[in-house]
């Protein structure tokens, strides 16, 4: 039989693994230890592990170090916990207990430790894995600025700006950086695993995904006629791309399970979306300016339809609160024919019905 | 109690006509006056003192005051004033009512009816109180220019006071008559009567534009109005009248817009519609931008008159619009971002609230017109608006703007409002504007 001992990090991530063929090891820093460790709270020879051949059993002995060996609780995870325990002398132990020693954590096994089987590789191991791909983030970054660039053109069109525009297209790739930084912190903690291009592709891709329907909201506004709802619309698509974005990098760096990932990435979608619903919910209420369409494009991207003069009257009067073969005018007309007449009846508000007849 | 004042050096004409009027309008204690020159304001002031009322306007819960106005006792023991006095009893007589001081006891008026259009009021006593003073007389003739009149009220609250000033004619260029009084009417003074030197009403003060500049609706409207007083219906409807009113006048201004000759006009490149009535104010504007080299040219004509129907509503406003721009050297895209902003803030020229009119609802579409002269084609994404009024029912606000996306780098808008139209005035009138956008 052997003994397996683990390096790990505090994060509980295995940083090496070695096999002794022996069935007893002596750990310091002494050159020799069978296990040598660099860590200056280490005794030169600090702690002599030992395996039973015949009970399998493992045996720790602290060699009265001036720190101490110490047992350290840990999660299913494998994540080192709070509480830990001082070992001494002779001490028995369960394969794959976790020792603290001056720093440094070791995980100590028997070679028999069960290991746990394989598993599937995920479909976010797979889109994380094509999102890390250099070309890729170096394309968006690309096609980000130069959409960036030409907006801000658009907006005020002046060559001698294209620097200016060019550097305050750098904010959102700063941005990315930023986000990506951030989760693959996270994710280094959480999962061992940083995945830095992956958080920065899925950070650009939103940010290019949202970019561009804004950009071209006006367009599609215009050619469906939808200008009122244009608000609205950009409003849920970039709520939708911001959960999308908030729960693949949870997915990547997070172990939670997808119903709380869902719940934490539809946080800052619904902070998105308040203002809009509350515009939604209070439609009822009166709006002085006029809700007319608003949207236009430059004639090459016209596809609307050209209407009749004749059909945009015909359409205007359904506009009036009274259909048109209502006497609504009656009174008023013969009013101003003879104003010293006798005022108006009700006839305004209940119509004679058989007066259109 | 006043009684006919003793008049200097009283001619036997005057005399016989003092005896008609006294006989024919109020046979004990009529106002007419003599006309002689020297008849001084202090003496037409103590005649018709008694005659003159402060009016208030009080919410009825608190017992406050809200709004304070002057008013006149005409035939028929009505009180004459404002309407934009007692608006607040118009449109909620059960929070508001009116109050006077007769002979230092207060007696409730009513609203009998209004002509809204020429800001008039007729009040009724609730119960009628039997010293009632002599009532006002109404003038037979138009003052000539320049004659002395004076105009009485009560300014700021600081008591009943007597103004003089002068005739001046009508207020040019105005589709309704107003007096322009050249002296000093103030807030306070709305709803009291302006005398000629015979103590007979010319004119109801009605508004000021300061530096002794006052407005005053002339005694012709209060006459008519007296006159259809005596045969209201017995199920009258104050609203669904001033409605009318109010739809009349404008179907009146509409008729004389569209009898007018529309001559198209050049902006830019294109061709608009000029001044077509003269009691239009028309303005205009132009700027070349020194950093994007845009040209942009504004122009627009309006009535500059509003019906008062509350503080916060008023009506009877008609105003056109065309608003042109040019960037030659601009990205089509860029050029149609900024046409897009510069568009997108029209709102309609009166103010009106969720208590007067519903939400506007529109009509959007792309049309294409032509111009008659050179048959040069021009599309524009026209908007129509229309808000219906709530208690003024059969009146609506209308809101029109085209704006043209057929060219790269220049266009032009053109919109119309029109405030307290009829659906057939509105129609007719949208009808013709639609057609005189061109290009040139």
């Amino acid at each position: 039989m052997a003994l397996v001992v683990q390096l790990v990090n505090r994060a509980g991530a295995v940083l090496s693994t070695q096999k002794f063929p022996q069935n007893k090891i002596v750990i310091g820093r002494a050159l020799d230890c069978d296990l040598i460790l660099q860590d200056p709270h280490v005794e030169p020879r600090h702690l002599e592990v030992e395996l039973d051949p015949a009970t399998q059993g493992l045996y720790g002995r602290d060699l009265s170090t001036l720190n101490g060996t110490w047992r350290v609780e840990q999660n299913s995870l494998g994540v080192p916990g709070r509480t830990k325990s001082r070992l001494f002398s002779g001490n028995p132990f369960f394969s794959g207990q976790l020792f603290e020693v001056g720093r440094t954590h070791l995980r100590i096994c028997s070679a028999a430790h069960e290991v746990a089987p394989a598993i599937r590789v995920s479909r976010w191991e797979i889109l994380g894995h094509g999102l890390s791909h250099w070309w890729l983030y170096s394309l968006l970054i690309l096609v980000l600025v130069v959409l960036q660039v030409w907006d801000a053109y658009l907006s005020d069109p002046k060559d001698n700006k294209l620097s200016q525009y060019a550097l305050g297209a750098l904010y959102p790739i700063l941005a990315a950086v930023g986000f990506a930084g951030l989760w693959g912190f996270i994710g280094k903690n959480i999962r061992h695993d940083a995945k830095f291009p992956t958080h920065f592709s899925a950070a650009l891709a939103a940010l290019l995904a949202v970019s561009a329907f804004e950009f071209s909201a006006p367009y599609w506004a215009f050619q469906f006629g939808v200008w009122l709802w244009q608000g609205t619309i950009v409003a849920l698509f970039t709520a939708l791309v911001v959960f999308a974005l908030g729960y693949v990098t949870l997915s990547f760096a997070t172990h939670l399970p997808s119903l709380v990932r869902t719940a934490v990435a539809a946080i800052l979608p619904v902070v998105i979306l308040i203002p809009t619903l509350l515009t939604l919910l209070g439609q009822t209420e009166f709006e002085s300016l006029p809700p007319y369409d608003r949207a236009m494009v430059e004639p090459a991207a016209q596809f609307r339809a050209v209407t009749e003069v004749e059909e945009f009257l015909q359409a205007t009067h359904k506009l009036y609160a009274q259909p048109l073969d209502e006497p609504i005018d009656m009174p008023l007309d013969k009013q101003l024919d003879s104003p010293h007449e006798e005022p108006e009846t009700d006839s305004q508000v209940q119509p004679d019905p058989t007066y259109g007849e | 109690m006043p009684v006919c004042l003793p008049s200097l050096t009283t001619s036997l004409a005057c005399l016989v006509r003092r005896i008609f009027l006294l006989l024919l309008i109020c046979p004990c204690f009529a106002l007419a006056q003599g006309s002689d020159e020297s008849i001084s304001a202090d003496k037409i002031f103590s005649g018709l003192e008694n005659s003159l009322f402060q009016i208030r306007i009080m919410e009825k819960k608190s017992g406050s005051q809200v709004a304070l106005g002057s008013g006149f006792l005409v035939a028929g023991n009505r009180v004459a004033s404002n309407y934009h006095v007692v608006s607040f009893v118009v449109r909620e007589p059960d929070k508001y009512r009116v109050e006077i001081d007769l002979h230092d006891v207060k007696q409730h008026l009513s609203v009998l009816t209004v002509d809204v259009v020429n800001d008039l009021a007729l009040l009724t006593f609730d119960t009628v109180p039997a010293d009632l003073p002599a009532t006002f007389l109404l003038a037979d003739r138009v003052p000539k220019k320049g004659e002395v009149l004076y105009s009485l009220g009560n300014p700021h609250d600081l008591g009943m006071t007597i103004v003089v000033g002068n005739y001046n004619g009508l207020v040019d260029n105005k589709f309704l008559d107003r007096i322009h009084f050249s002296g000093a009417i103030n807030s306070g003074m709305s709803g009291g009567p302006t005398v000629n030197r015979r103590s007979q009403v010319v004119g109801i003060n009605v508004a000021s534009a300061g530096n002794q500049v006052g407005f005053l609706v002339p005694v012709a409207a209060l006459e008519r109005l007296l006159a259809r007083s005596d045969n209201l219906p017995a199920d009258y409807d104050l609203l669904l009248d001033m409605a009318g009113q109010i739809g009349n006048v404008t179907s009146a201004m509409t008729d004389a817009l569209l009898a007018a000759e529309w001559k198209r006009e050049e902006m830019g490149e294109a061709m608009i519609l000029g001044e077509v009535v003269s009691w239009f104010d028309c303005w205009g504007n132009s700027d070349i931008d020194k950093e994007t080299g845009a040209l942009e040219i504004a122009r627009g004509c309006n009535n500059a008159d509003n019906i008062f129907i509350s503080s916060r509503f008023n009506t009877g406003f008609f105003e056109y619009e065309f608003y042109y721009r040019e960037s030659s050297d601009w990205p089509p895209a860029a050029f149609y971002r900024e046409w897009r902003a510069s568009t997108a803030s029209a709102r309609p020229g009166n103010s009106a609230d969720k208590d007067d009119v519903e939400n506007y609802s529109c009509v959007d579409r792309i049309l294409e017109t032509r111009n008659p002269d050179n048959d040069k084609s021009l599309r524009r994404r026209v908007s129509y608006c229309v808000r219906p009024y709530k208690q003024l029912k059969g009146l609506y606000d209308v809101f029109f703007i085209g704006a043209s996306l057929d060219q790269k780098n220049r266009a032009v808008m053109d919109h119309f409002t029109m405030a307290g139209v009829t659906q057939a005035a509105a129609e007719r009138f949208l009808e013709r504007f639609v057609e005189v956008l061109a290009w040139r």
